[in-house]
């Protein structure tokens, strides 16, 4: 099915998209036979360059003094509460390398005594998504349970469930880009689940 | 204390991260320099988050006022600009949870009843483009496009300013974009398989 392309297409596209990065060459390809993807690309792109320039076009200039009325401000505090001097960057370093011993002197012998609490018997299987998909936020979710990950993310759970199976369609995108060839998937070729 | 090094270069020619620097050292003129050279994308940053000029312009003042104090913390080996944002945004939210304690107004709703030159701006194409975005994304969604595209952060930086990791800032911006994409343009936005020729499908 050529959605699947198209899906995958649009993911490599937004995430180009965020980091203002060329195209890829399959993506190009791609966008030159399919008609959706091109339009979304068009779109996308139109609507960051409009908004990146219409930030710039609308930043207005702060009121003339209040660069004046924040040193004066800032003045004050200075003679009143007079800025602590800033540690020397040895002392900083000392310091954490100290606290990183003396938490993992505490913490280990806890974590080698310790077995870790059984998953919620609800989480369980979304657990195993999770190692399945291996996503950098989906680790946060072992500690916890869906519905305190949910609320942290100001998410709504089915919208998160739908986001973590999108990661794992993701891994399974990266293992087609190495081992099927790209001429297969510039055609379309299905990737069945 | 309010003695500048006597050391060259000049303040003027020093990176934010070394006038910072010279501002742990004392020097209250490398500070000034720094309020200059940021104080226009501050209050930018705040009236945006805020939706209120005043209040960013207050919020500006005590956001300097909250770096300076607190100069001794940062870390030179990291960027000034995402410290100092996030010092805004921190201002900036405890500013909103403060004056929602006592009006019960979202920031949105303040503009519309605020500013009166916003029948004006809603007749500006292009100042209609953020105003959308405000109106249509949730706080957080804005917020990255903000820092993204109105400041030009990367993505890194975006994420440090919200105090998040990249991935959510990639989904807040893509679900952002695609949100505003489907105002401008209702056909791109929709899901691929609804948008294939039906005599492709197998
Ligand atoms: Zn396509």
């Amino acid at each position: 099915m050529k959605m699947i392309t198209c899906w995958f297409t649009k993911r490599e596209m937004a995430r180009r998209l965020d980091d203002e990065t060329p195209l890829p060459p399959p993506v190009q390809h791609h966008l030159r036979h399919c008609a959706p993807c091109q339009q979304f690309y068009g779109t996308q792109s139109r609507l960051t360059r409009q908004l990146s320039h219409e930030a710039r076009r609308q930043a207005t200039q702060p009121p003339p003094f209040l660069g004046t009325r924040i040193m004066a401000a800032v003045r004050q505090t200075a003679t009143t509460e007079p800025q602590p001097a800033a540690p020397p960057r040895w002392l900083w370093r000392t310091t954490l390398a100290v606290a990183a011993i003396v938490a993992a002197l505490t913490v280990l012998p806890h974590l080698v005594m310790q077995r870790p609490p059984p998953p919620h018997p609800s989480t369980q299987w979304f657990t195993k998504v999770i190692q399945l998909s291996g996503g950098e936020v989906l680790e946060q979710a072992t500690g916890q349970t869906i519905e305190e990950w949910s609320v942290s993310l100001d998410q709504p759970l089915e919208t998160e469930i739908a986001y973590v199976m999108n990661d794992a369609r993701s891994a399974i995108d990266s293992l087609a880009n190495r081992f099927i060839p790209e001429t297969l998937l510039t055609k379309g070729t299905t990737l069945n689940h | 204390m309010l003695e500048a090094p006597s050391a060259d270069p000049k303040p003027v020619e020093l990176s934010a991260e070394e006038l910072a620097l010279r501002c742990q050292e004392g020097c209250l003129e490398s500070f000034e320099h720094l309020v200059h050279q940021f104080e226009q994308r501050i209050v930018n940053f705040l009236n945006k988050m805020l939706g209120c000029r005043q209040d960013a312009e207050d919020l500006a003042q005590e956001t300097f006022i909250k770096a300076y104090k607190n100069i001794h913390r940062f870390d030179p080996q990291y960027k000034f600009t995402t410290w100092l944002f996030t010092i805004a945004k921190r201002t900036a939210m405890n500013h909103y949870r403060s004056a929602r304690a006592t009006v019960e107004l979202t920031p949105e709703k303040e503009v519309d009843e605020r500013d009166p030159s916003l029948a004006l701006e809603e007749k500006d194409q292009a100042q209609s483009l953020w105003h959308k975005a405000r109106r249509l994304l949730k706080p957080s969604q804005f917020e990255a496009l903000w820092l993204r595209y109105g400041e030009g952060f990367s993505i890194g930086e975006t994420a440090k300013v919200m105090r998040t990791n990249e991935l959510r800032v990639r989904v807040l911006l893509h679900r952002a974009r695609t949100k505003m994409a489907k105002q401008l343009d209702p056909q791109a936005s929709r899901p691929s398989g609804k948008t294939e020729n039906p005599s492709r499908k197998p």
